[in-house]
């Protein structure tokens, strides 16, 4: 037996191997995706990743009924009250490459092993299962959000918001404006800051309708949204946000045609103004020179300076969003 | 799963490992008989030391011995081997974050690629020192079922290692295949002649000791140049 104890641990290892192999229901590991998905890439600022992104699924990691304390799990508040989280994963602002690294591993992999010791349900604790190889990619899912005119009534009828709530006074979506110049905030981080920071205040004052998870907003398919009978269904019964322009109302009020049309007399408006910055334009788009305080042949800035006062009703132009056939 | 491979099994593979380890060099030195060695290990503190440091130091650099310059290729191979299996897991970035999740040590680490062409390379040697096993026959008539074994256990953690590295098919399977013949690997280096480990150490020392005050080390002491 002493002579050939080699031979039988490597055939044990063999049979170890083979038996796991067969007891094993393993599954081909194919990459996250979905409109909830996250690609963790807080080390790509630091150089070359070592292994591939991990690719977080968010809403598995969201227990819905448990509500916005929730997120304080993975999340900090922020300072002021009521503003809500930052988006990025607690306690990693100033970190190095390492410390990051350390902080995602210790966070992930402990709270996986403590809900397997716990007998709950887990996620992975095997490097390969999060990092999944990116050569096995499947393209990332968009999470463009369809706010379309049945989402828009909602938030206005429903949710008793003023344009203002999520409107600046040009009419374009809040932004949110960085501390820190060097460092502007993202598109995508404006709109959740300004979304997400809502709904979280409307659940922690006990309601439950706005939704915190991704699906709950990025939930249509992006590409095939056009033609579902979904949303063209939702298009039919909502509309709202169109201005009818009397025209002749506004030459009765003693307006030079040339106020507003600048450039040529027969020339409308959105010829040039597109809802792109188009370059006959210079630069400005239909809505910034529609909503410009500072020029008279806006809207805006020609009702304040007539003595209308300062145009805050959005609804004195728009049509309110409303559920229901036109 | 993951948890008790990881957790009380490898805890007993370390345990059987370290003791394993421990109890062989005890033994190797307790079984030492000046008398019928005939070396005197302590009388000539000073040349035992230096004589063991020698063949120690000499054995382990690539050609630092007559022996290693006389088979160059087989040399490469050998240290390709070693090397690679030695630094490979103890500073592999993923050993390290499970050593710094469990017990909080945090350890200086290889970049992911040098170790993955560490691993590539203890496997090729491997590979190379079968073939030369099979194709000299000074070799082959010493190759026994013990030998292959003993590389089979040896290379195991790192071939499955790099097909879970490189997520080569079921990369679950792979890893948890890796953890295995990791810890069966460490069981069976106490009970099989990968406790060279150890046993390298204690016979190089042992020997640079008999040959750096017996046998010639000592030549010169007291006597004319």
């Amino acid at each position: 037996m002493r002579k050939r104890v080699e031979a039988t641990f490597a055939i044990l290892l063999i049979l170890l191997c083979v038996g796991m192999r067969l007891a094993y229901t393993g599954n081909e590991k194919l990459p996250e995706r979905g409109e909830d998905l996250i690609i963790l890439d807080a080390l790509d600022s630091f150089g070359e990743r070592e292994r591939p992104a991990v690719r977080f699924p968010h809403e598995k990691h969201v227990a819905d009924e448990q509500g916005a304390s929730n997120c304080l799990v993975c999340h900090e508040p922020r300072s002021e009250e009521g503003s809500g989280i930052k988006f990025a994963f607690k306690n990693r602002d100033g970190l190095s490459r390492e410390a990051v690294k350390d902080l995602y591993h210790s966070e992930c992999l402990g709270c996986h092993a403590d809900l397997e010791a716990a007998g709950q349900p887990s996620g992975p604790q095997i490097c390969s299962e999060c990092h999944v190889n990116s050569s096995v990619d499947s393209p990332r899912s968009s999470h463009t959000l369809h706010f379309d005119a049945s989402l828009h009534a909602l938030h206005e009828d429903a949710a008793s918001l003023d344009c203002q709530a999520c409107h600046d006074s040009s009419g374009a979506v809040q932004r949110v404006v960085a501390q820190d110049a060097s460092h502007p905030v993202s598109p995508k981080n404006s709109s959740h800051a300004l979304c997400i920071t809502c709904h979280l205040n409307v659940r922690t004052s006990g309601e439950t309708s706005a939704p915190l998870d991704c699906t709950g907003c990025h939930a249509n398919p992006p590409a095939s949204a056009s033609s579902s009978e979904d949303t063209l269904l939702s298009e039919n019964v909502a509309h709202g946000g169109e201005v009818t322009f009397d025209h002749d109302l506004h030459e009765s009020a003693d307006i030079a045609c040339d106020v507003c049309h600048h450039k040529e007399p027969e020339t409308s408006c959105s010829e040039c103004h597109t809802d792109g910055a188009s370059p006959e334009s210079g630069g400005i788009t239909l809505q910034v020179a529609m909503h410009t305080r500072s020029s008279e042949r806006s809207c805006l800035g020609c009702h304040e300076s007539m003595g209308a006062g300062v145009v805050d009703d959005c609804t004195g132009c728009h049509e309110p969003f409303t559920v229901g056939h036109k | 799963m993951y948890q008790f491979i990881t957790g009380p099994l490898l805890w007993l593979s370390f345990t059987i490992f370290f003791v394993g380890c421990f109890t062989h060099v005890v033994l190797y030195i307790k079984d030492l008989d000046e008398a019928l060695d005939r070396v005197s290990y302590t009388t000539h503190i000073g040349w035992a030391i230096r004589g063991a440091l020698w063949s120690l130091i000499s054995w382990m650099v690539p050609f630092g011995t007559r022996s290693w310059r006389v088979k160059p290729v087989y040399t490469l191979m050998f240290y390709l081997f070693h090397i690679g299996a030695v630094i490979a897991p103890l500073f592999l970035s993923a050993h390290a974050v499970i050593l710094e999740s469990r017990w909080g040590i945090s350890v200086p680490t290889l970049p992911d690629v040098v170790a993955d062409w560490l691993t590539v390379g203890v496997i090729v040697a491997a590979v190379g020192v079968v073939i030369r096993r099979f194709i000299l026959p000074e070799v082959r008539i010493l190759t026994t079922d013990r030998e292959l074994g003993a590389l089979f256990i040896a290379v195991a953690p790192f071939v499955t290692g790099c097909m879970a590295y490189h997520q080569v098919g079921d990369s679950t399977y792979w890893t948890l295949a890796h953890i295995l013949s990791g810890e069966l690997l460490l069981v069976a280096i106490p009970f099989t002649k990968l406790s060279h480990l150890v046993l390298f150490f204690c016979s190089r020392v042992q020997i640079g000791i008999d040959f750096g005050t017996k046998r010639g080390g000592m030549k010169s002491v007291g006597m004319p140049v």
